[in-house]
């Protein structure tokens, strides 16, 4: 293993694929960081990083089996699932360079802001976006374990990037629907406008409200199957984080250019509920689950896998 | 030219990947039918035809962008591209024979898309509420537009030779229309419908600071107006995928302009692909 690591690591350092990340990546995060000090914080940036990751293991794992590399190492006398472990690892070491890279320039452009957030929820952040991208790893090394076509690889691990983004958007909507509406009766009213004209509107009737249910609502087994769902899935870590902290970033120029601090901005105030706080911390847990899930399918599948 | 198109006919025939692409799209219109028809049950409201026909018109760029992509990649992968300079065929003859292959296929696809509408969709939620020269409009633009995909895609396949690295561009071509036109219609939809006091026609820009109508200044940086509205108002007309989202949604304003758009982006990307393509190394 440690001699197929070793390997892998000198591939990595020489590949041109490689240093391209590292600047896709550097450049990615800096323009993540500005646009996030001088506007708001984007989720879009983390999909641009996935795709970046996505297309960097399509290549270095993917032409290993494209260029039969997996059959001389057999040759070799390795196991099929010590290889498939040392890709594995690799990737996900590689992972976390290019991760701390993207973080390590984001911090710098937006550092300032940390001051106003309590260094654990920062920690639990932190660790839930690594997760979510090692989570992404695991699912492309694995696809390009299994699959011999580098093109197909390529589309496969693209398209499910907004796959699963676009599955978790839409478990997200559907959890987030209120259990009741509030409907009124309403009356039609004629009213003259501020050109002096008439026109009728539908006028609330007070004290008429009831609720009704929402046929949005999604209850019982199928939200509790939902919410796990959403929980697992590698994107939702970042989505819930960007939205808890949302109020938090954008130093605008607004106020900069009226003399005012960061901590004197109305709006750049950090508050957590009690339920968010706590969701920050079983999220986590609930992270790994899908990362190792698609190990252990992966190693099971690669050690059944016949190569040519 | 003819025995080149029987050839690529023949292959797209057998072609697992143009199968799996119509089956999607056929699956996604029953889909579509089925769950619109369900939604307007429990909401209680009509739906039309109207509002789901036009769905293939988005989607049909990822689908151009794997199929094409797949297809093309082969060309070079399996060395077919070089036997058939060594038979004689010219690179002109080459370049459209797979284009007019890649577009037939786009339009199939689409047809599947179509063909699962009317068998489910009439049945469920009825006909069309438009007229039917709209209809036709849009549907003859919707064409256009697959064509002008179909042009890109097929200028990228052609000039790239790693199969893998067509995927990649095309695939990641296709996303970033989808974001880019969203982008742009979402604020275009946010100037015109949050702000609909401060919009360009009726506030003025003197000394820098803007006086809408009311004397009150517009309220922040949302506003767009000038020349970068109208930019943003070409490029929703002229991106195939901002014309794929104004026929979904049936928002376009000028929609006899967008085909125009697509006319050109053909006859460029053709130009451009047929021009370099033959100054190409193929090894």
């Amino acid at each position: 293993m440690s001699k197929l690591l070793y390997a892998g690591i000198r591939r990595y350092l020489k590949s041109i694929i490689f240093w391209l990340a590292v600047i896709a990546t550097a450049a990615i995060a800096v323009d993540f960081g500005y646009w996030t000090r001088n506007n708001y914080i984007d989720d879009v940036y983390f999909l641009a990083e996935f795709i970046v990751l996505a297309i960097l293991f399509t290549w270095l794992v993917g032409r290993e089996f494209d260029e039969g590399v997996f059959r001389n190492k057999m040759i070799c006398g390795h196991t099929k699932g010590t290889i498939f472990l040392s890709e594995l690892i690799l990737s996900e070491i590689n992972c976390i360079f290019l991760f701390l890279i993207f973080s390590g320039i984001f911090v710098a452009f937006n550092g300032y802001i940390f001051s106003n957030i309590p260094a654990n929820v920062l920690i639990r952040i932190f660790i839930g976006c690594l997760l979510s991208n090692m989570a992404f790893t695991a699912i492309f090394v694995t696809i390009s374990c299994l699959i011999p076509h580098r093109a197909i690889i390529a589309v496969i691990n693209i398209l499910l990037i907004f796959g699963i983004t676009f599955v978790s958007n839409d478990i997200d909507y559907s959890l987030s629907n209120e259990k009741y509406n509030i409907v009124y009766d309403t009356e039609t009213k004629e009213t003259v406008d501020e050109y002096g004209e008439y026109i009728e509107e539908e006028i609330e009737i007070p004290g008429t409200e009831r609720k009704v249910i929402n046929p949005n609502y999604v209850g019982g087994w199928k939200r509790s199957v939902l919410k796990v769902t959403y929980r697992i899935m590698p994107i939702s870590y970042i989505e819930d984080s960007v939205m808890r902290t949302y109020n938090c970033f954008g130093y605008n120029d607004e106020y900069r250019n009226n003399g005012l601090t960061y901590e004197e901005d109305p709006y750049a105030k950090f508050s957590i509920t009690k339920a968010d706080n706590k969701a920050l911390s079983v999220d986590l847990v609930y992270m790994p689950i899908l990362t190792i899930v698609i190990i252990a399918a992966g190693y099971a599948l690669f050690r059944r896998r016949d190569f040519k | 030219m003819n025995k080149l198109l029987f050839a690529n006919f023949a292959r797209l025939k057998k072609s697992k990947i143009f199968w799996l692409c119509a089956i999607i799209m056929f699956g996604f219109g029953v889909f579509l039918s089925v769950s619109t028809y369900y939604d307007a049950k429990a909401f209680e409201y009509k739906a039309c035809l109207d509002d789901i026909f036009f769905t293939y018109a988005p989607l049909i760029g990822i689908i151009c962008s794997v199929f094409i992509s797949l297809f093309l990649g082969t060309e070079y992968s399996d060395r077919t591209m070089r036997n058939k300079l060594i038979i004689g065929r010219t690179r002109s003859t080459i370049y459209f024979s797979n284009l007019i292959v890649n577009i037939a296929a786009a339009v199939v696809i689409c047809l599947f898309y179509i063909a699962a509408i009317c068998a489910f969709g009439i049945p469920l939620i009825g006909v069309f509420q438009s007229d039917a020269s709209i209809i036709a409009e849009y549907l003859f633009g919707t064409f256009m537009m697959i064509i002008s995909f179909c042009a890109i895609f097929t200028l990228i396949g052609m000039l790239i030779q790693n199969k893998a690295l067509i995927a990649v561009i095309n695939v990641i071509l296709a996303f970033a229309l989808i974001i880019i036109s969203s982008a742009v219609i979402d604020s275009l939809q946010l100037n015109v419908e949050t702000y609909p006091e401060y919009t360009h026609t009726n506030y003025s820009v003197e000394n820098d600071i803007e006086y809408s109508d009311d004397g009150s200044s517009p309220p922040d940086k949302f506003i767009i107006k000038g020349v970068k509205l109208d930019i943003y108002e070409f490029l929703i007309d002229f991106l195939p995928m901002g014309q794929a989202i104004q026929y979904r949604y049936k928002i376009a304003d000028e929609p006899y302009k967008m085909p125009l758009y697509s006319l050109g982006i053909t006859i460029v990307t053709t130009g451009i692909g047929i021009f370099v393509f033959r100054k190409k190394n193929i090894r």
